[in-house]
């Protein structure tokens, strides 16, 4: 995880956040930044409807993306930047494959934010989770992807920099 | 005490905060009810096991299960009315099967040491559904659902069952003091969404 400020690994100004808040606090950002990047890869390859579609989420993305990191710096910490480019699970050849990876990218997030729910001290993060978990599958459901049982419990993409 | 208060042993939260936290999330959804079909909140929680320590999430579970019970009551009864909805319900329907599986209170209360329930591994939440237990103590009135006789007024009426359910889980998923609990309640309440959304013709017009 890459900091502004350098190697710093732990938040060390006051926080006034549970450690394990802050880390999922800070997954979080770092999951926003990684959709982010992988919206605007996609966003060219789909089809006109998914075009549009993925324009109004892009955008909703990086609205979060800066109340994640403003969350972040208002708890006391250093907000993880964006890595220059991310590996693609899927690579977006046509607008199959963009919606494809796109319903993907928005499953993964569901899983950075479960972890926000199950890691959250207070009772408005936890909601800020469970709303994200449930955010994120339906956006996912709306790029296609079938087989929601259980939406955010499965893998955990974002803990490994560089990768989507 | 008010016929929906929500937190006996979780987080502090008002009603009135819980509402306005959901409107604000959006996404379709309607309102929160107190129980999936918009009872009021059922008498006292099934007791657990005797001579355990009481799990203090007893209520959060038994509601999830039951509302789960409910709603595959009401899908089995709507593939019976109208089997061309078949394709569209049965995979909803195992859905729900498996969150009453996962939900169903554990038989040695998980309060206590809830890592011995399920493991807080990332990436390996543990969801099988390890022993052949029931709900039966949660099942709510054993009524067969009644359907519309239009289908798609079925499905209108299972979208809006879906989002009931989806916002009650959402509730139980806030206040739950086991924080693996609230992970799964929060995976449930989304699955349940995701199901409103699909039995929504206008909302994607593409997969009806």
């Amino acid at each position: 995880m890459r900091h502004s400020d350098g190697p710093t690994t732990t938040p060390t100004v006051t926080s006034s956040l549970d450690p394990a808040a802050m880390t999922a606090l800070q997954q979080l950002l770092a999951g926003e930044h990684a959709v982010v990047w992988a919206y605007g890869a996609l966003g060219p390859r789909l089809d006109e409807a998914g075009e549009e579609l993925a324009r109004s989420l892009l955008v909703a993305h990086q609205r979060n993306r800066e109340a994640v990191r403003a969350q972040v710096i208002g708890a006391g910490g250093q907000p993880v930047v964006a890595e220059p480019a991310y590996a693609l699970p899927i690579t977006p050849t046509d607008p199959n494959a963009a919606a494809r990876l796109a319903g993907l990218v928005e499953e993964r997030l569901a899983a950075v934010y479960a972890d926000l729910v199950a890691s959250a001290t207070d009772v408005d993060l936890r909601w800020q989770g469970v709303a994200g978990v449930v955010q994120s599958a339906v956006r996912a459901a709306l790029w296609g992807l079938t087989g929601t049982t259980f939406p955010g419990l499965r893998s955990r993409p974002y803990a490994q920099p560089s990768r989507l | 005490m008010p016929a929906c208060s929500v937190s006996p042993g979780g987080p502090t939260l008002t009603r009135r905060r819980l509402l306005v936290a959901v409107s604000g999330a959006a996404l379709g959804a309607t309102m929160l009810g107190c129980s999936a079909d918009g009872a009021p909140d059922p008498s006292p929680p099934p007791t657990p096991t005797p001579t355990q320590t009481p799990d203090p999430d007893a209520r959060r579970r038994a509601a999830t299960v039951q509302s789960a019970v409910r709603l595959t009551a009401v899908y089995e009864a709507t593939i019976a009315a109208h089997p061309g909805l078949e394709s569209l319900l049965a995979p909803l329907l195992a859905d729900h099967r498996a969150h009453t599986a996962a939900v169903a209170p554990a038989p040695t209360p998980a309060a206590t040491e809830p890592g011995t329930q399920r493991p807080n591994e990332p990436g390996s939440p543990s969801l099988a559904p390890t022993t052949s237990r029931t709900a039966r103590s949660a099942t709510p009135g054993a009524t067969t659902p009644s359907v519309p006789g239009d289908p798609t007024a079925a499905r209108i009426e299972l979208g809006d069952l879906e989002s009931r359910a989806s916002d009650a889980a959402r509730g139980d998923a806030v206040t739950s003091v086991d924080p693996e609990l609230a992970r799964l309640l929060a995976a449930v309440a989304a699955s349940r969404a995701v199901h409103a959304a699909l039995l929504d013709p206008a909302q994607l017009p593409g997969t009806a």
